[in-house]
């Protein structure tokens, strides 16, 4: 079984003992127990928690890692999404310049005829 | 019986000019140029349409993140809570030496909990933000691919190239009196321009899938693992944050043999049992990351479609509905 498995699966059963030591059934039951009984499902729920939190810890640290590795290639791709719009709008700014120097030929041309 | 090579009936011939034979041939090319029209806005489009969900789905994820951070304090805080509860009916009818020894052991055990979980909190918001900040820079590039997508830009060289052949018909009798059929030439100089333009345009998205496609797919099965172990996790936190709420206001005061019930009892039972099915739209998270990855397998392979996108916008509004809910209930 491959380590993330395990650690699914870990923290599947971690999330059940959690859910079971909250439950009303069990809180229920335990006022009838004696206090080191009681001592014991406190000192058992805190362990269950840190653990909970430890193991999620681990699995998104390590999905941010992978994660961060795209991030060059994707900070790549967006600058030249941005290059190919440029230069899109760059055909315009030619066309519009060419339509200026067109209008000034006409009117000279307007004035020799 | 074989026909005579030259049985074909004579058609009538009629002499072209200069500029008729350049407008006939005009013709053709102008027929691809709209045939090859359509199939590149349809392209252009299901980039737009990839880019639009991919920033929603960006902007979605980045609040259910915000709300498994949430979740995950507040279930940390009833556990504690409990917990502390717990060590404190453990230490009721204890003799008044051994009371004191066990509180005093019961405060250092309480105070290294606190802190650990504060620390483990803390370390939990910080990957959260991480991820989130990572998702900026891919909601960037969304932002950049729709930009790309969206732009007007072949539309407004087209009507730039149109003003640029007026102004030459006004050098130019004869480019101002040319026609193509029965229309002025710069009629149809705005469509090609514009056609041939967005065939540039059309072109560098291909260029950025084809450059990118690997690290993409890569990108959206990261974020799919992401989202099925927030989203994992933010359900059983909802659960236990749910469940204290039942506990609180449903049980206990139903199980207290003596006294009327809260006048309000039967309308608080309801909201609580109601609210249970909203806990199933946690998984939209993970589903709408998945979503995304195959709307973006689809657009690789040239079938995106309309649906692609409409289950994933689903999923989308799925996220917007568990947040409104859990924001609601606060």
């Amino acid at each position: 079984m491959a380590p993330s498995q395990i650690r699914d699966q870990t923290l599947t059963s971690l999330r059940e003992a959690r859910k079971a030591l909250m439950s009303f059934e069990w809180l229920t039951a335990l006022e009838d127990q004696p206090p080191a009984k009681k001592r014991e499902s406190a000192l058992a729920l805190f362990q269950v928690q840190e653990v909970l939190l430890r193991l999620g810890n681990t699995e998104l640290a390590e999905i941010r890692d992978k994660l961060k590795e795209n991030e060059n290639e994707l900070e790549q791709g967006t600058n030249d999404l941005k290059r190919a719009l440029e230069n899109l709008q760059n055909v315009e700014k030619v066309l519009e310049a060419v339509n200026g120097v067109l209008n000034v030929v006409v009117r000279i041309i307007t004035l020799l005829v | 019986m074989r026909i005579p090579r030259n049985a074909a009936p004579k058609l009538p011939h009629y002499p072209l000019t200069g500029y008729s034979r350049r407008c006939v041939g005009l013709l053709p090319l102008l027929l691809t140029a709209l045939s090859l029209s359509a199939c590149t806005t349809a392209r252009v489009n299901h980039f737009k349409e990839f880019a639009h969900a991919g920033t929603s789905y960006v902007n979605a994820a980045n609040v259910a993140i915000t709300e498994a951070g949430n979740a995950a304090i507040d279930a940390d805080s009833i556990v504690l809570r409990e917990a502390r509860a717990q060590l404190a009916a453990a230490r009721e009818g204890m003799t008044q030496p051994v009371l004191v020894q066990t509180i005093k052991q019961d405060s250092q055990e309480l105070a290294r909990r606190i802190t650990t979980h504060n620390e483990l909190l803390k370390e939990r918001l910080q990957l959260l933000g991480d991820i989130q900040v990572h998702m900026l820079l891919m909601r960037n590039y969304f932002v950049a691919l729709g930009a790309l997508a969206q732009s007007d830009e072949p539309s407004s060289i087209g009507e730039a190239a149109k003003g640029t052949v007026n102004a030459l018909g006004k050098v130019s009798d004869r480019i101002k009196n040319a026609k193509v059929g029965q229309l002025p030439i710069a009629n149809f100089v705005e469509p090609v321009v514009t056609i041939v333009v967005a065939q540039f345009q059309r072109a560098a998205l291909e260029k950025e899938l084809n450059t990118r496609a690997t690290m993409i797919a890569n990108e959206l099965d990261l974020q799919k693992a992401a989202m099925e172990a927030i989203a994992s996790d933010m359900r059983d936190n909802l659960m236990l944050i749910q469940a204290q709420e039942e506990q609180n206001i449903v049980l206990n005061p139903y199980r207290l043999a003596v006294g009327p019930l809260p006048t309000n009892w039967s309308d608080k039972r309801k909201e609580f049992l109601k609210k249970n099915q909203v806990l199933q739209s946690v998984e939209a998270a993970a589903t709408a990351a998945n979503s995304l990855k195959m709307s973006f397998i689809a657009l690789v392979e040239n079938r995106l479609g309309s649906t692609d996108i409409e289950a994933l916008l689903q999923d989308i509004n799925r996220i917007l509905t568990l947040i409104e809910a859990i924001r609601g209930s606060q």
